[in-house]
């Protein structure tokens, strides 16, 4: 459980997370990264059903399941996979631990350098702290506020397992998460509105 | 010198072979002077632990100050450093090396360590349903990495089963505490808890390796230890420290006041001599009979100045009649002399009861005290009155004993007074008389409750056994004890499932038996069949054999490899826990399964042991014990007390007899003991109202209470020619026995505080009761 690197899920539920964000809040001057970063910022609690499909090489054919999504500002993230099995992974101080079958494994960040740099990628950007965001990836923004794409890529590309994450969105809502791996590895997120409480 | 005689000699002969044994003897001031002497299987297993087992070994270390990188880099320095140290047997501070070593192993051997491991799981139907399970997870979030190599998902198996243990916080890749102030390491000491000396020194290899990590760091950030062996290092500390203290405050209080009462060097250094003679016989005695003295013994030495000094008081404060008879010795050998006996007889009497004792504490104390009194008292009959000059004659103390005797009320009044004082006491007794007793032993612990609170803070962070609730597998063979572990452990699975434990750990679940390696080894098919096998099971899933071929290949040499030996779990973290999980002794192996309690539900933190032996009884090994250390350890602190009551209940029907033997009234009996028990009444009385529940030691100085305070009543049951200076004598006996137990009484180690807080008012007020109940109240005849 502790081996293999969890930066997929982690960041694509940090991130996706940021779905649903006060649509009301006032856009901030400058470039649309800088403003986009400021909607993300504002957001201080967030909830998102999700559908997960993973293409792995190892497999003729994809992976299902799906879940919710939870995020509280500053740095408290969870994804809670409902289907097929229910499993918890959460982020919260610095500390990433997953809940199996009623055992929690607490899990060394600094044991797995892959993972470290993009879970604290995530919550600088959840929390809109573009230049620790930038300090890790090569992050470009293509299309408008209103229908946006933005592009991470790592900078230490050579030591790192992944090629590149792609996020969609519509002002502070995320449509959407892939992510490439440099073994070949990919992963589709699509995320739908907050369940019914 | 032709006075001097034989008992002179035989008395500096004796002396001399004394102070040689004394010189020789073996000193402790460790805290086995609170194990039992002759303890039952049960205990013995509770001893064993305390001393060398699990937790015995344990050092918790904390950094604290500067901050949290600082603080993981010290942890990571320290951790370097100590484990190069052969003083440890392992340093964890949950660094990832440690934790990667560890899972290696897991994975390496996961074909001989998995539970899931069987026959079955690797029929078609088993893989199929293994795989698709493993992909279920994999695609609820789980990593994919070792899919290839492990479909059927034995890793998992494995570290599921090892669970129970929760690992503690980590900040900056290394333990903290749950505040995370605080970096947090783990240290397995080669030398036993009870190994003071080795313990010791495994604190200064810590505290220098802390000090030159810190110097090269340049941080500024503090070092703080617990654990068994700290506490026991401390408190060894602390008893030797307080005895010199003690010892040297109280002997330098009581020579001061032997000085103002006698003004004068030669008498103080001959009143002295029995207290000398009876201490250097007291320490000899214990060394023959026990061969090791414990340090509290030694603090207990107050409890003979108090006695033996008076010895020499009454003998000396009435040598002005002395000095005028024709035959001053034998006008002493019958007047005085018989009473003093008798009041000596008593207190042996006393401190007899307690060598039964099987608290090797005590029946030090009573051996200590016993042959102390005995050997005061002969020197001062035989001895002193040959080394005083013919005309020594102390200065008249009558005035002191006539002024205090004009302090004494009317005998009437008195007496209502103390009846008064009695029914109140028995009413204070009475509605304290569910708590009057302390009944943990913790309340002897030389350990301060602020760092007892530390200990078990930092314990829980580091979810580090504190193996409070303990099964045991006893067999004569190694692979036997691991066999009924997992005998064992199969019905604790159970009990987890019911939430009836939260968990548990074996020795079993990093090393099983070999028979059951031998099964799960042969549980696997051979390649072809498991080729063929995983092709079928496999349809419809989206896999091919071909992306599988290292789980074939894990699976083909996991068939043939060697099985594990504990020799294989070398550089793991597994290693230490199995060596404290898997222990030998006396020609026996013991598996020790420490369970937790569950962490929810209505038994939340504790556990029903009722339940967990019932269901232990039905198919595990006959040699199996469930054992719950705490109560465990109140039962023995409770046997102690029970046994110190009975043996004082004892100690006093044989002081009753002995003073009905010597003064032939039952009258005269009664009044020696009324006042005494009136003073042990009134002091009860006054730690209940306090507040103070009663420990063992408040016992032993009630007892003490009665073997000082019985020369007291004996004096004054006496018919004397001079009351005043009777008294006078008294009131010197008694403020030496009220400075050294006084003094006790400030004590930091609780067993001597005890007992100096009860006998210090107790010999007080038993000397003003038996003044206020002398039969013809002396203070009606001064005049």
């Amino acid at each position: 459980m502790r081996r293999g690197a969890l930066p997929r899920l982690l960041l694509l539920c940090a991130l996706a997370l940021c779905q649903g964000a006060a649509a009301a809040a006032p856009a901030a001057p400058g470039a649309p990264l800088e403003r986009l970063m400021a909607l993300l910022a504002q957001r201080k609690h967030g909830e998102a059903t999700f559908i997960e499909r993973d293409y792995l090489t190892v497999l003729t054919r994809p992976l299902s399941s799906s879940g919710v999504l939870i995020y509280d500002a500053p740095d408290h993230l969870e994804k809670r996979t409902l289907k097929p099995h229910r499993i918890t992974l959460v982020f919260d101080h610095g500390a990433l631990s997953a809940t199996r079958g009623g055992h929690t494994y607490h899990i060394d960040l600094s044991a797995h350098r892959q993972i470290a740099p993009y879970i604290e990628a995530v919550s600088d950007t959840l929390s809109g702290n573009r230049a620790a965001l930038e300090r890790l990836f090569r992050v470009s923004f293509a299309g408008t506020l209103a229908r946006w794409t933005l592009t991470l890529r790592p900078r230490q590309a050579r030591s790192s397992h992944l090629r590149r994450i792609r996020i969609d969105g519509a002002r502070a809502d995320i449509r959407s998460v892939d992510l490439l791996k440099t073994n070949g590895d990919h992963s589709r997120m699509t995320l739908g509105p907050a369940p019914a409480p | 010198m032709r006075r001097a005689g034989l008992p002179v000699l035989v008395w500096a002969g004796l002396a001399v072979a004394a102070a040689l044994i004394v010189a020789r003897a073996r000193y402790s001031a460790g805290l086995s002077a609170f194990l039992p002497a002759s303890p039952t299987p049960g205990q013995r297993l509770l001893v064993e632990q305390l001393r060398r087992g699990v937790a015995s070994r344990l050092i918790i270390i904390a950094i604290g100050g500067s901050d949290a990188a600082t603080r993981a880099r010290l942890s990571r320095a320290l951790a370097g450093s100590l484990t190069a140290d052969a003083r440890f047997v392992s340093v964890e501070n949950g660094a990832s090396a440690a934790a990667r070593r560890d899972e290696a192993f897991l994975f390496a051997h996961r074909y001989l360590l998995s539970d899931t491991v069987s026959a079955q799981r690797f029929t078609v139907a088993g893989l199929r349903a293994a795989i698709r399970n493993t992909l279920a997870l994999i695609a609820s979030g789980l990593p994919a990495s070792t899919l290839r190599a492990d479909p059927t998902g034995e890793m998992l198996s494995v570290l599921g089963a090892l669970s129970g243990n929760r690992p503690p916080h980590s900040s900056h890749g290394v333990w903290a505490s749950s505040h995370g102030r605080l970096a947090l390491l783990l240290a397995r000491t080669r030398a036993a808890g009870a190994d003071t000396g080795g313990q010791a020194r495994a604190i200064r290899a810590i505290r220098r390796a802390f000090a030159a990590a810190r110097a090269r760091l340049q941080a500024r950030a503090t070092l703080r230890m617990t654990g068994p062996g700290v506490f026991a290092v401390a408190a060894r500390r602390n008893i030797e420290r307080q005895v010199l203290l003690l010892s040297g405050v109280s002997g330098a209080l009581i020579l001061t006041l032997l000085l103002l009462a006698y003004r004068s060097l030669p008498a103080l250094a001959l009143g002295l001599t029995p207290v000398a003679s009876g201490a250097l016989a007291g320490v000899a005695a214990v060394a023959l009979r026990f061969g090791v003295v414990q340090g509290v013994t030694l603090g207990f030495g107050v409890t003979l100045i108090g006695e033996a000094v008076d010895y020499s008081i009454y003998l000396f404060v009435q040598s002005r009649a002395r000095a005028a008879a024709d035959d001053p010795d034998a006008r002493w050998r019958r007047t005085v002399w018989p009473t003093l006996r008798l009041g000596m007889l008593t207190s042996v009497c006393g401190f007899a009861s307690l060598l039964p004792s099987s608290f090797p504490g005590l029946a030090q104390l009573g051996l200590y005290s016993l042959s102390g009194v005995l050997a005061a008292g002969l020197v001062t009959r035989f001895v002193l009155p040959r080394l005083l000059p013919r005309r020594f004659a102390l200065r008249d103390l009558t005035a002191l004993g006539r002024a205090a005797q004009r302090l004494l009320p009317r005998a009437g009044l008195a007496r209502i007074g103390l009846a008064g004082l009695a029914a109140l006491s028995v009413t204070v007794l009475y509605l304290h008389r569910d708590h009057l007793w302390n009944r943990q032993l913790s309340a002897l612990s030389p350990v301060p409750a602020a760092a007892q609170r530390l200990d078990a803070t930092l314990r829980a962070d580091l979810g580090a056994p504190d193996v409070r609730y303990l099964a045991v597998v006893s067999a004569p063979r190694r692979q036997w004890a691991l066999e009924g572990a997992e005998q064992a452990g199969h019905e604790l699975d159970a009990l987890v499932k019911r939430n009836l434990i939260g968990g548990y750990q074996s020795p079993a679940q990093y090393l099983p038996s070999l028979a059951l390696q031998r099964r799960r080894q042969q549980s696997l098919p051979p390649p072809t069949v498991l080729r063929r096998r995983l092709r079928r099971a496999l349809s419809g899933l989206p896999l091919t054999v071909s992306t599988l071929s290292p789980f074939l290949h894990a699976v083909a040499e996991a068939r043939t490899a060697p099985l594990l030996t504990p020799g294989d779990l070398a550089g793991t973290s597994f290693a230490p826990a199995l060596d404290a999980l898997l222990l030998r002794e006396g020609g026996q192996w013991r598996a020790l399964l420490p369970l937790s309690a569950p962490a929810s539900g209505p038994r939340r933190f504790s556990i029903d042991l009722g339940q967990v032996r019932r269901a232990l009884e039905v198919s595990a090994p006959a040699r199996l014990a469930v054992l719950d250390l705490k109560s465990e350890t109140n039962a023995l602190y409770s046997t102690y007390l029970r046994e110190a009551v009975r043996f004082s209940l004892l100690g006093l029907a044989a002081i009753v007899l002995l003073l009905l033997a010597a003064l032939r009234s039952p009258a005269r009996v009664a009044r020696v003991v009324l006042p005494l028990a009136l003073a042990v009444l009134t002091v009860a009385a006054g730690f209940s109202a306090l507040g103070v529940r009663l420990t063992l030691l408040h016992v032993i100085g009630m007892l003490l209470i009665v073997a000082v305070g019985s020369n007291y009543a004996l004096f004054f049951d006496r018919p004397s020619e001079s009351p005043a200076l009777t008294l006078a004598s008294l009131l010197i006996a008694n403020a030496a026995t009220v400075l050294g137990f006084g003094v006790l009484a400030f004590s930091t180690v609780p067993v001597l505080a005890d007992l100096g807080a009860t006998v210090a008012p107790g010999a007080l007020l038993a000397l003003v009761f038996a003044a206020l109940l002398s039969h013809e109240p002396t203070g009606s005849r001064a005049s």
